[in-house]
């Protein structure tokens, strides 16, 4: 082993700072997803959720497996060009990008539909203008703050987090004691069960409430020790978030509201009748939910817009933030242009990537704003798209998105389980088979199959049911590979195969940049013992 | 500071405990099915939490 190289002292997130990071990424996305569902989904919402967040926890255990096993940042994308090849890698990555503006675009679009509860001058049916003009400033801002290479601080992140934990946990507390009724829980569910078509279109943006799991990978290259770490903090974050979706859920179909809610004819409202056709609702569900929680509501109806903000304004960022390392990332590995990697000479930010995507995401909040701002584009969307608000477009391709580089992320597991059995997993999925193959024994993941089914499931229920996403996603798809073809054609690279790689030494590296010392060296004498074939 | 987050993570417990207990109060229903593995997980998330707090705090 070279004793000149050093191992970099970069590693800084802690445990708890490995949970907040995921979290306030993945704990946004309730605030957006319930409102959401629950116009879909009706009296099955709870159920929706249920079948979402099984096919979540499978993917949560398969980016713990494989952030512990390869602790690098690019994370889908990553995984899959190592265990599926480069075409594979730039659909997945090209996936996780389109994710990532959007993103941008759903999180800062809802941020200002929380603030609307405080400030109605930001209702979008009322003032559809400002509405616009708020989150645009919102985009530009995050843009401008990226570029300069300005950051939320990492205890600003973990308070934020924490305040949050403790928040959720108390809607519930007193919710359950004092407004569930569950009762009324199971007449709901009787009573205003959904369609099959309806309960595909709320299963499909369920999963919009724990898209994020990239933070899991993002956070595995600056965590201490990361193949002990990220287990432990994956399985606390995957459970607190199913929690919070199942008990939100749950709530919202049985809880009699603290303030009886009446609709323009005087009639008496349950509270999840509020959500179906009112896009304004749609998009602030925790907020309305936490304003009619007996007791804690009174002081729960003004902080939590605010909370809801910040929390959906950090996960915007996050959006601006990871779309430009993701496109560095695929740039450094000859997925996409050079120029992704162009670095400003003075704030040394990755400036192009980050005005690429930013005004990616501004096309998209155009699209999906028109329909409120001009009525001529109305109609033409009521006619092409049966007049799907905003909220609803940006979470239909949020899920195409998701759903897309989730599948490639199970079938990069299997491939990597089988062509990389050497490499030590300090964690792996359970339920596995040992088989042989090209010599050497490994262990084939029944879960993952179990999960790709699931999520293959959930991006057939987004293009079924979706008629914006269909057609949207899959051209966002055909673009981006039309781009790489060209690119690594005029590069002189291989289009569908890949290019050489040397992940032997890659992983030699990573390990040893992770400071996991020891799996490095298990990993050698694993690769000892290896056919010569296998161990390429 | 130790005392506030272990009773935060029993609350976990107790409220799963609540959760379970009061859905099967109201009948066995297909439609608790949801709420009832909510306060399981509540339940069991309080448990990990609590185990993971203790382990971290044994003497090596």
């Amino acid at each position: 082993m070279s004793q000149q190289r050093k191992p970099e002292l970069r590693r800084a997130v802690t445990p708890w700072g490995s949970f907040a990071w995921g979290y306030s990424d993945v704990g946004a996305d309730i605030f957006i997803g319930l409102g959401l569902v629950l116009a879909y989904a009706a009296g099955a919402t709870n159920v929706a959720f249920l079948f979402a967040g099984i096919v979540y926890v499978l993917i949560g255990l398969a980016y713990t497996e494989l952030a512990a096993t390869y602790p690098v940042a690019g994370g889908g994308q990553y995984f899959v060009m190592r265990g599926l090849g480069d075409f594979f890698g730039f659909i997945a990555g090209w996936a996780v990008l389109l994710d990532f503006t959007i993103d941008v675009t759903l999180f800062a679009w809802s941020c200002v539909d929380y603030l609307s509860q405080l400030i109605p001058v930001f209702v979008s049916s009322l003032h559809p203008w400002v509405h616009f003009s708020v989150v645009f400033v919102l985009i530009a801002g995050l843009c401008g703050l990226n570029t300069l290479g300005v950051r939320e601080s990492t205890a600003f992140q973990s308070s934020v987090s924490a305040i949050d934990v403790l928040s959720e946990t108390l809607i519930l507390c007193f919710g359950f004691l004092f407004a569930f009724d569950p009762q009324l829980l199971i007449h709901t569910m009787q009573s205003a069960w959904p369609s099959p078509f309806a309960l595909m279109q709320g299963v499909s943006l369920a999963i919009i409430s724990f898209v994020g799991l990239e933070s899991i990978s993002q956070a595995a290259q600056e965590t201490q020790r990361p193949a002990s770490v990220i287990p432990r903090t994956s399985i606390a974050l995957i459970l607190t978030i199913l929690i919070f979706a199942l008990g939100y859920s749950n709530l919202a179909l049985g809880m009699r509201p603290w303030h009886p809610i009446h609709d323009a004819a005087g009639h008496t409202l349950a509270f999840w009748q509020i959500f179906p056709n009112n896009g304004d609702n749609q998009g602030k569900g925790v907020a309305l939910l936490a304003a009619q929680v007996p007791y804690w509501g009174l002081l729960a109806q003004y902080y939590v817009p605010i909370l809801g903000a910040i929390l959906l304004l950090i996960s915007s960022n996050s959006g601006v933030f990871g779309s430009s390392r993701i496109a560095y990332a695929m740039s450094r590995s000859r997925l996409l242009p050079s120029v992704f990697q162009r670095v400003h000479h003075k704030f040394r930010t990755p400036a192009v990537s980050i005005l690429t995507f930013c005004a990616l995401a501004v096309v998209e909040l155009i699209f999906a704003a028109l329909p409120g701002l001009d009525h001529g584009a109305r109609s033409v969307y009521n006619r092409l798209f049966h007049g799907e608000d905003g909220i609803t477009f940006l979470g239909d391709l949020y899920a195409f998105g998701a759903a897309t580089s989730y599948s490639f992320v199970f079938l990069a597991l299997i491939a990597l389980r089988l062509n990389d059995p050497y490499s030590p997993r300090k964690f792996k999925i359970p339920v596995n088979v040992p088989i042989t193959y090209r010599g050497a024994r490994v262990e084939f993941p029944l879960i993952a199959v179990l999960g790709f089914i699931g999520i293959a499931s959930i991006l057939a229920f987004t293009i079924i049911t979706h008629d914006i996403g269909r057609v949207a996603g899959p051209a966002w798809l055909v673009f981006g590979v039309i781009c790489y073809v060209i690119y690594r054609k005029n590069k002189n690279l291989p289009v569908f195969r890949s290019q050489p790689h040397d992940w032997r030494n890659a992983q030699t590296e990573i390990l040893r940049n992770a400071g996991e010392l020891e799996l490095m060296d298990q990993y050698l004498e694993n690769l000892k013992s290896a056919p010569k074939a296998a161990a390429k | 500071m130790t005392n506030v987050r272990l009773a935060f993570f029993a609350l976990y417990v107790v409220l799963g405990v609540i959760i379970v207990a009061r859905l099967l109060g109201a009948g066995l229903h297909p439609e608790i099915v949801p709420g009832v593995i909510l306060g399981i997980l509540f339940a069991s998330l309080g448990v990990y939490r609590i185990a993971q707090f203790l382990r971290s705090r044994a003497p090596q």
